[in-house]
Formats: C-alpha cells, sequence, structure tokens
C-alpha cells in the first residue's frame, strides 16, 4: 500500500476551539493517508478529536493549520465554488442517520437528495434509483415513503448509507457509524461496509471508539489520544502488538466475557486539565517515567508502516507487555 | 439553483384528524364561504337602503336587526367579513411570507449585515402602529388600503425576528450538517431543511395575529382611519351605530360580538395549536 499514491492525506492538521475562556486543542499535528480502497480505522476515546478530524475532512471545519490533500490536489481548492466534485467524491455517514436525514422529509427524499443536487437523475429514473440504492443496502424498497422516526435504528443507519452510496463516493467518512446500534446490529452494518469496500472499492475513514469494532473493518488503524495520533500501524500489528500504552488501555478496556476483575485503566476525569508539558498520556500511563512528564514524544517508526508516539515504545514488546492487564492500584485519587 | 425536488414517495395513510385540527378546519371552511360567497349566507343586500325598515330589532325579517338606513345588519356583517377578516388575512399574509425571508436570509448572512438587517427590525417594532397608520392615512388618503399598508409595514419584524432566532439555531442540526456533506448549496439548504422546520412555529403565530390583525383594522376603521362609508365594514359599522347606540343596541351590539368571537376563535386556537406543539 506504501507506494500507491494516497487518496486522501492529511498533514499536521491543527484545530482548536475556543469555548469562552476555555480553549481546547481538539486536534493538533495529525498527519496520516488513506490510500484507494484502503479502510482506515481511526480510533480514541471520546474527547480524543476523531470527529473534529471527520468534520475537517467533511470540510465542515476549517484546519486552524496543516492541510488536507483529496487525490493529490488541496482541500480549499477542491471546495472553492460549489465544491460538488469533492462532496461528491467524499461521502458521510453518520452515527445517528435519523438525526442526520430531515425529519420531515421521507427517507426515499433524502436518499434522493443527493441525486437531484449533483442532477444526476430525475423523475422515474430518480425513483428507480432509489430503490435500487435501498436494495443494495438490504432495505425494503417500500421503506422510500416512510420518515425516519417510522423507522428501526439498523434501517435507518441503513438508509444513511445509501444515500451516502448515491453518488458512487471515492471515500466514505464514518463518523461512529455503528456506535450507536445494538451489538447484533452492529455486526450486520459492519459486514454491510465490508461489502460495499468489497463490491466498490469505496476507502473508508472509519472512525469508532470500540477498537475491537474498527479492528474487524480496517486495513490500517490510527490511535488518537488528546487530539494527537499516539499509534498508527497496520491493524493487525497495532491491535496484536501495540506499541503505545494507550492502545493497549483501550484493548483492555473493551468488554470481554471472560470471567475475573474488569479491567480498570486510570480514567481520566472530566474537566482534568491535559499537561502542558511533556507526554499527555502520562498523567494517566502505567509506564510513566520521570522524562515522559517533560519530553513530549514525536511518532517514531517502530516497524514497517508502524510508529508509535511513546519515548518507550522500543521497550514494549509482546512478551514483556502482553500477560497482564493494566493494574489498577495506579488509579489516582479523586 | 435547482428548482426541482426529490419526490417524496406515499406518505402514510390517513389518520383520524384531532379536534385541533378539526376546528381549525371548520374555521378556514367558514372563512372561505364568506369571503368567496357570502351571497349564499347573506338574505339581503348589505347597500340597499330601505326607510321603511330602520332601526328593526334583531327578529325573523332581520337576523340581527336594521340600522338608521334600514339595512339588514346581518347580510352587512357577512358581506363585511370579506373586509374585515380578508383584509386582516392580506395583513398577516404578506407581512408572514415577508417576515420568514427576510428573518431567513438575516440568518444566513449573519456576521455585520445580519446586525444592521436586525437593526433595521428593531426600529420597525419601536413603532406605535396608531400613529403610524395616521401618518400613512395622511399620505395615502384615508381608506382601507391605507390600513392594510400601514399594519403590513408593521407587522412583519415580529416574523423576521422569530425566524431569524429559529434559523441560527437550525443551521447548527446535524440534518443541515449532513446536508451540506452531500454538496447542498446555500439556498437548497435553507429551502429544505431550515426554512420548512420554522412553519409550525409560524403557523401558530400567524393564527394568533389573525385574531390581533382583525382587532386592530376594525379598530382603525371604527377611528375613521380605514374602510369609509358605505362600506360593509365590522369596525365602521360599530362607528356608525354608536351615536345611536342606547335607541337600537343590536347595531353596534352585534357587529362587536363578531369581531370579539371571531378574534377570540383565532386566538384560541392558535393557542391550542401552540401548546399541541408540532403535529409531526
Amino acid at each position: 500500500m506504501a507506494d500507491v499514491t494516497p487518496l486522501l492525506e492529511l498533514r499536521n492538521l491543527r484545530k482548536t476551539f475556543i469555548a469562552g475562556a476555555r480553549t481546547v486543542q481538539a486536534v493538533r499535528d495529525v498527519s496520516f493517508t488513506v490510500g484507494p480502497g484502503e479502510i482506515v480505522g481511526l480510533v480514541g476515546e471520546s474527547g480524543s478529536g476523531k470527529s473534529t478530524v471527520a468534520d475537517l475532512v467533511l470540510g465542515l471545519e476549517r484546519p486552524d493549520s496543516g492541510e488536507i490533500f483529496y487525490g493529490g490536489r488541496p482541500l480549499p481548492e477542491l471546495l472553492a465554488g460549489s465544491g460538488r466534485g469533492y462532496r461528491a467524491a467524499v461521502q458521510a455517514v453518520f452515527q445517528d442517520s435519523v438525526q442526520a436525514m430531515d425529519g420531515r422529509k421521507t427517507v426515499g427524499w433524502s436518499i434522493a437528495e443527493p441525486l437531484v443536487i449533483h442532477k444526476v437523475a430525475r423523475g422515474a429514473a430518480l425513483r428507480a434509483r432509489v430503490a435500487e440504492l435501498l436494495r443494495a443496502v438490504h432495505l425494503d424498497p417500500a421503506l422510500a415513503g416512510r420518515y425516519p422516526h417510522q423507522i428501526s435504528g439498523g434501517q435507518a443507519q441503513r438508509a444513511g448509507i445509501a444515500r451516502a452510496l448515491a453518488l458512487k463516493p471515492a471515500l466514505l467518512v464514518c463518523d461512529e457509524a455503528v456506535s450507536a446500534l445494538d451489538v447484533s446490529v452492529q455486526a450486520q452494518i459492519v459486514n454491510l461496509f465490508l461489502e460495499i469496500q468489497e463490491r466498490y472499492g469505496t476507502a473508508m475513514l472509519f472512525i469508532g471508539h470500540s477498537l475491537p469494532v474498527v479492528r474487524h473493518l480496517a486495513d490500517r488503524m490510527v490511535v488518537m489520544y488528546a487530539g494527537a495520533v499516539a499509534e498508527q500501524g497496520p491493524a493487525e500489528q497495532v491491535c496484536s502488538a501495540p506499541r503505545h500504552p494507550y492502545t493497549r488501555l483501550l484493548i483492555d478496556s473493551a468488554p470481554s466475557f471472560e470471567p475475573g476483575p474488569s479491567p480498570a485503566g486510570p480514567r481520566r476525569t472530566r474537566g482534568e486539565g491535559l499537561p502542558a508539558a511533556g507526554c499527555r498520556f502520562a498523567p494517566r500511563c502505567p509506564l510513566v517515567t520521570d522524562t515522559c512528564r517533560t519530553a513530549d514524544p514525536a511518532p517514531r517508526e517502530v516497524g514497517a508502516g508502524h510508529s508509535s508516539a511513546c519515548l518507550r515504545a522500543g521497550e514494549l514488546t509482546v512478551a514483556e507487555t502482553r500477560p497482564s492487564r493494566f493494574s489498577t492500584e495506579k488509579r489516582r485519587p479523586g | 439553483m435547482t428548482t426541482t425536488e426529490p419526490t417524496s414517495g406515499a406518505v402514510g395513510g390517513w389518520r383520524r384528524p384531532t379536534p385541533t385540527e378539526l376546528w381549525a378546519g371548520a374555521t378556514v371552511l367558514v372563512i372561505a364561504v364568506l369571503l368567496i360567497a357570502p351571497g349564499w349566507i347573506a338574505p339581503l343586500d348589505p347597500y340597499r337602503l330601505d326607510v321603511s325598515q330602520r332601526f328593526r330589532p334583531p327578529g325573523a325579517g332581520h337576523l340581527f336587526g336594521t340600522d338608521d338606513a334600514g339595512r339588514d345588519i346581518f347580510s352587512r356583517v357577512v358581506y363585511g367579513a370579506r373586509n374585515s377578516i380578508g383584509a386582516a388575512l392580506i395583513v398577516v399574509t404578506v407581512a408572514a411570507v415577508f417576515g420568514v425571508v427576510y428573518g431567513a436570509a438575516a440568518a444566513w448572512s449573519g456576521g455585520i449585515l445580519d446586525r444592521i438587517l436586525m437593526r433595521v427590525v428593531d426600529l420597525f417594532l419601536a413603532f406605535p402602529y396608531l400613529v403610524f397608520a395616521m401618518a400613512v392615512a395622511a399620505s395615502l388618503g384615508r381608506g382601507l388600503t391605507a390600513a392594510l399598508v400601514a399594519l403590513t409595514v408593521l407587522w412583519w419584524p415580529s416574523y423576521a425576528r422569530m425566524v431569524r432566532g429559529q434559523v441560527i439555531s437550525l443551521l447548527r442540526d446535524r440534518h443541515v450538517r449532513a446536508a451540506r456533506t452531500l454538496g447542498a448549496s446555500g439556498p437548497q439548504i435553507l429551502r429544505w431543511h431550515v426554512v420548512p422546520h420554522t412553519y409550525d412555529a409560524v403557523l401558530v403565530r400567524y393564527t394568533l395575529d389573525l385574531g390581533q390583525a382583525l382587532v386592530a383594522l376594525t379598530g382603525l376603521s371604527f377611528l375613521g382611519l380605514g374602510a369609509q362609508p358605505p362600506t360593509p365594514e365590522w369596525g365602521l359599522m360599530i362607528a356608525d351605530a354608536k351615536q345611536y347606540a342606547l335607541t337600537a343596541w343590536w347595531a353596534a351590539v352585534l357587529p362587536g360580538a363578531v369581531v370579539f368571537l371571531t378574534a377570540l376563535n383565532f386566538m384560541s386556537l392558535g393557542d391550542r395549536m401552540r401548546r399541541a406543539g408540532g403535529t409531526r
């Protein structure tokens, strides 16, 4: 995958939000690429900045600095004017498709909308295309006449996918697209995404907070913590041999049916500030050293296409770290 | 800017109308008949003078009695609906349409333009309507047209302000963000995804305002700033009847009661619609 020109490239993106007196660095120095037909998983806990990355890619927010390239061309250039070429090529699936569709319009109307905006079809051809799209996501075309609140969450998510597929995009940005669904429905939707990737060769930026779910889909994995990329690399390697303590925390905090104590890593409490200097993960890190509190770790290559922003990444080997889950003793007092 | 809209599929089946909807439907029906075909209801010509029939009290031949010129008051009330309710409809409809467009445009443009547009709204809202109506009557000449113009000019700003607030919050909604990722243009987003969501609130205000505008219009006519004789208009009828109100009470009281009940109907219907919230 390394030699192919990336479909999407994010370079040193930064975005800071100002809310009153508080400033939140939602995204700081995020760089990664998505190749044609590739599924890149973007994981991290809530507040890690992954959804802001989605908004930046979708052009809903503008970065403070850094650049986004699609097919080698910078995003501001692509969005100039109507921006419809880029809009057609990059489509989004949102967490809550019921909310993402207009509640006063039928599901069929919503799916037809992109086709009307881009003047792809009208009249009978439009209706036929909507029915075809509904069948492509395994929905009954009769659902076109329903309103979003009249269908189930899983059906709404499928309809949202049909809407995103209408323009035959090259890249789908899926922002927590399965996170709100029941586990059984989640699996069906994940499979639908895989089917779409196989059938149409659609590349995806798949954002989620559940590493096991994203792992199921992703070719490559980008792990974000506090606005920055903690670790990225081939999905298998990142999940089976993580080289960043935060990735491990994510893996271990996934719900498991095995008996035993629940794997509770030190949690970040809401409102707790991030350290001003050093590694941002240091206060929660079980492997923290004094250096970590002063030196800011830059992403370093730890394998083929695999990098980690941990000063101790070199010491983290499979044998040393895998057996135990994080101990709960390091929990910080209130 | 495309003008075609995605076609919607079949909408869900027929459902039992709610009492509010029945009430609103009945109101619309009665008003439609009054405005389109008052002759179906009114037994007599509202302009016909008959001195032999002066000051007849309400009874079999004349439901609401007759006035000083022997005209049938009930017929005049029925025909007067065109000038009273009809005028109120024009005022509020023009005000609502213009206000919605103006408010949505202000919210969409944002920044300095939005602020300028809203200062203009404040200016209009600060005007006392009676003073303004007198000024308009002075320049256009007294008549129903002057009253219509004066009220319309002062009525739209409340819609503009209400819709602007709603549009600002709607533009942050998830379905609007989603529409943006589809490549929808500004006008498309406003027309499809924002403005229709303000209709429920606009309709409530519209209904309430019909009552208010009716009272304001008949008030202007009563003061001589609206319809002029011999036009059958409710406010004017009351004004004419006040000279002999002690001998022929019905000529003032019955048209007054009609104004009161009509305004009450609009206002309580509007209030009920507001409490019912969005129908969908």
